[in-house]
C-alpha cells in the first residue's frame, strides 16, 4: 500500500476538494440564490402596488387642477368671484397633496420639480387672492394666471403619464424575474450534471473497464494523473494500489504453482532414472574392478567416461529430487556464521583458483536462525557457485547479514561479477533455466534454492547491474525459542 | 581366514536384477557366501529357514517393501547387520530405519567397491559383537 491516506488530515481547504463539498457549496449557493430571487419578487409586487396608489394620487392631483382651471375660466369668462372661493378650496388641497407627495415628485420628475410646482402654485394662489380682495382683475394678470394654470396642468399631467410609464417599466421587469430565475437554473443544473458526469460517472465508467480487465487477468493500472484530493481520485490511487499487490502475489503464486508442478513431474522422472543410472554405474565399475587388467588403456579410459558420465546423470537426478522433495523441513535455531563458513569450505579451493575474494561481515551477536543445516549449506552453495561462474576474472564475494525485521534475517550474497541482463531476471528461478552453455550449467541451482528457502519459510530476491555484479538476498526466519524442535540440531549437523 | 573359520553369509535382496547379477560374484569373489533375491517374498521365505550374518536390502520395492523386510529380519535374528540402499529421495526413510537398529546404508548410485567397505565394517562389528559375548 503506498502512501494512500483514507480520509485522514481532512483540512478546512482540503474539504473544497471533494466531490461532495462541490456539490455542497452548489446547492447552498443556489439555495441563497432561490431565497434572494424570492425577495426580490415579493419587494417588486409590493413596489407595484404602492406604485399604483401613488398613481391614484398624482390623477387626483390632476383632476384637482383640472378643476381649479375650470372655476378660473369660468371667473375670467363670467367675473363671478364665487368661482374663486371654490377655487381656493380646491388650491388648498392642492398644495396638501402635494406636500406629501414631494418625495415622489421629485422622484418621477426629478430633483427641484417639486419646489417649482410649489412656487407655482403659490404664484397662482396669490394672483387668486388678490382678484378675489379686488373683486376684480387686471389684463396682466389673468393673462399670468392662464400661463401659470397652462403650467400646472402641463406638469400634473406630465406626471401622471410618467407615473404610469414606470409602472409599464416596472410590470416589465417584474415579469422577467421567472425567466432570469429559469436561466439561472439552467446554468446550475448544467454545471451540476457536467460535475457529476465528468469527476463521477466518467472515472466510474473507466473502474468498471479495468475491474473487468483485472477480471481478465491484466493488471496494469487505471492510466490518468490521480493526484486530486477528492473521492474518486483517493479511490482510483486506493484500487491501483490493489491491482499492483493483486500483481505481485499473482506472479509469485504462479510462479510457485509452476515449481510445484514441475516438480513432483521431476521427481517422477528422476525416481525412474536412478535405478538404470545405478546400473550403468554398476556395470562398468565390474568392468573396471574385473577384467582391468585384460582392457586395453583405449577401453578402460572409455569404462571411466562412462562411469564418469552417468555420475554426472546421478548428480542431476540428486538435484531435481532435492528441488522436488516435498517433505517437511526439520527447523532447528542455527548459528548463520558456521553454516556460511562450513559452507564456504566446501568451495574454498575453487575461490581460491579463481582468484577470487571473499568477504565474510557477520555480526557476532547476531540472533540464530531458524533453518534445516544440510538445506542452508546447499542455498548458500549454490548461491556461491553461481557468484564463483559470474566472475570472469578477478572480483569479490561478499557475505553478509543483518537484521531484517523483528521477525526475518536477511542474508546478502554479493559479487562483482557480470550481472544478470533485466529479462533474464525474471526466469532465473524456473527450473532448467540456465544461460550457461551445454554440460556446464542445469540451470537447477536457483530454483532448488529458491524451493528450499521457501520451505524455511522465507523468501528470496535479487537485485542486479549488468558488469557491475549482482546481489542475492535471503530472508531467513529469525530463531525463537518456541519455533524450534530441540533435539534435532546434532543429527542435523551430523548428516551435513 | 576362509580355513579357521566359515564363510560370513549375505543375503541380499532388490528387485533390480541386475544390482544382484553384479554384486553377487563381486562380492563372492571377495570371500563371501551369497544368496540374491530380486523378489521380496521368496526372500521372506528364505530368512525364515535360516540366518544370515548380513543382510542387504533395497527399501523401495514392489510387494512387500524393505522396511517389513529388515524388521522381520531383526526381529528373527537380532545380531544379523542389516545394509540399506535407497535411492536419494528415501534418506529420510533410511534414516528412520537407523532406529531400527539397521546398521548402515549406502544411496544409489553406489560404487562396488563402497559395498564392500561396509560389508566389512559389518563384519568386523559381528566379530567384535561374537567375542564380547
Ligand atoms: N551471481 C550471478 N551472476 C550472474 N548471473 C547469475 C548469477 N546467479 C545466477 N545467474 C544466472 O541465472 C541462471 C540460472 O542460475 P541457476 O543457478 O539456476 O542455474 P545454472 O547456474 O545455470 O546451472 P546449475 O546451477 O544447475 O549448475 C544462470 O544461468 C545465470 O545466467
Ligand atoms: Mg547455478
Amino acid at each position: 500500500m503506498q502512501n494512500f491516506c483514507a480520509g485522514s488530515s481532512v483540512t478546512g481547504d482540503g474539504m473544497a476538494r471533494t466531490i461532495r463539498a462541490k456539490i455542497l457549496a452548489i446547492t447552498v449557493v443556489s439555495l441563497l440564490f432561490t431565497c434572494m430571487v424570492s425577495l426580490i419578487y415579493v419587494w417588486q409586487i409590493m413596489n407595484l402596488s404602492r406604485m399604483l396608489f401613488n398613481a391614484q394620487r398624482f390623477e387626483d392631483l390632476l383632476n384637482d387642477i383640472l378643476e381649479v382651471r375650470r372655476y378660473e375660466k369660468n371667473f375670467l369668462l363670467y367675473g363671478d368671484p364665487k368661482n374663486l372661493t371654490e377655487s381656493l378650496v380646491y388650491l388648498k388641497d392642492t398644495r396638501i397633496t402635494i406636500k406629501t407627495l414631494a418625495k415622489d415628485i421629485d422622484r418621477v420628475m426629478g430633483k427641484g420639480t417639486y419646489v417649482k410646482f410649489a412656487n407655482l402654485l403659490e404664484k397662482y394662489s396669490f394672483i387668486v387672492d388678490n382678484s378675489l380682495k379686488n373683486k376684480s382683475i387686471t389684463s396682466e394678470d389673468a393673462e399670468k394666471l392662464r400661463t401659470y394654470g397652462k403650467k400646472l396642468v402641463d406638469i400634473a399631467n406630465s406626471l401622471v403619464s410618467r407615473k404610469r410609464k414606470l409602472i409599464r417599466k416596472t410590470f416589465g421587469h417584474t415579469a422577467a424575474v421567472p425567466f432570469v430565475f429559469l436561466g439561472v437554473f439552467v446554468i446550475v443544473a448544467t454545471l451540476m450534471v457536467q460535475l457529476v458526469f465528468q469527476r463521477l460517472l466518467k472515472p466510474l465508467k473507466v473502474i468498471e473497464d479495468t475491474i473487468e480487465r483485472v477480471g481478465r487477468g491484466d493488471f496494469s493500472p487505471i492510466p490518468g494523473e490521480w493526484s486530486e484530493e477528492d473521492e474518486i481520485s483517493r479511490l482510483i490511487r486506493a484500487f491501483n494500489s490493489m491491482a499492483h499487490e493483486l500483481q505481485v502475489n499473482q506472479e509469485a503464486l504462479i510462479q510457485s504453482r509452476k515449481i510445484a508442478a514441475i516438480g513432483t513431474f521431476t521427481a517422477g522422472i528422476a525416481h525412474e532414472l536412478n535405478n538404470p543410472l545405478n546400473n550403468i554405474c554398476l556395470c562398468a565399475d565390474t568392468l573396471i574392478e574385473e577384467y582391468a587388467d585384460e582392457l586395453s588403456p583405449e577401453v578402460r579410459e572409455l569404462v571411466f567416461d562412462i562411469i564418469q558420465q552417468a555420475e554426472r546423470a546421478a548428480d542431476i537426478v540428486k538435484n531435481l529430487l532435492d528441488f522436488s522433495r516435498t517433505d517437511r523441513l526439520v527447523l532447528s535455531c542455527l548459528d548463520l556464521r558456521e553454516v556460511i563458513q562450513k559452507t564456504y569450505r566446501l568451495v574454498k579451493n575453487q575461490i581460491m583458483l579463481a582468484g577470487i575474494r571473499f568477504e565474510m561481515d557477520i555480526p557476532d551477536d547476531l540472533p540464530k536462525v531458524l533453518g534445516h543445516f544440510r538445506s542452508l549449506q546447499q542455498i548458500f552453495l549454490n548461491l556461491f557457485l553461481n557468484a564463483i561462474q559470474a566472475i570472469e576474472s578477478h572480483g569479490s564475494i561478499t557475505v553478509r547479514a543483518v537484521e531484517d525485521s523483528n521477525e526475518f534475517i536477511r542474508v546478502d550474497v554479493i559479487d562483482t561479477g557480470k550481472g544478470i541482463k533485466p529479462e533474464d531476471l525474471k526466469h532465473i528461478f524456473t527450473p532448467f533455466y540456465t544461460t550457461k552453455g551445454v554440460g556446464r550449467g542445469t540451470g537447477l541451482g536457483l530454483s532448488v534454492t529458491y524451493s528450499l528457502v521457501k520451505k524455511h519459510g522465507g523468501h528470496i530476491e535479487v537485485e542486479s547491474e549488468i558488469g557491475r555484479g549482482s546481489k542475492f538476498s535471503v530472508y531467513l526466519r529469525r530463531c525463537k525459542p518456541e519455533l524450534c524442535e530441540n533435539g534435532e540440531r546434532s543429527v542435523n549437523s551430523g548428516s551435513g | 581366514m576362509e580355513t579357521t573359520e566359515r564363510k560370513t553369509t549375505i543375503l541380499l535382496l532388490d528387485d533390480e536384477p541386475i544390482v544382484c547379477k553384479r554384486l553377487k560374484p563381486y562380492l563372492e569373489k571377495n570371500g563371501y557366501e551369497v544368496e540374491t533375491f530380486t523378489d521380496s517374498s521368496k526372500a521372506m521365505g528364505r530368512i525364515e529357514e535360516r540366518d544370515f550374518d548380513i543382510v542387504i536390502t533395497d527399501l523401495k520395492m514392489e510387494g512387500i517393501d524393505g522396511m517389513t523386510f529388515l524388521t522381520r529380519v531383526k526381529e528373527k535374528s537380532p545380531s544379523t547387520q542389516v545394509i540399506v540402499i535407497t535411492g536419494f529421495a528415501t534418506m529420510e526413510t533410511a534414516k528412520q530405519s537407523f532406529q531400527k537398529g539397521v546398521f548402515d546404508f549406502v544411496a544409489k548410485p553406489f560404487k562396488l567397491s563402497e559395498i564392500h567397505e561396509i560389508v566389512r565394517r559389518a563384519e568386523k562389528k559381528l566379530r567384535q559383537e561374537a567375542a564380547s559375548m
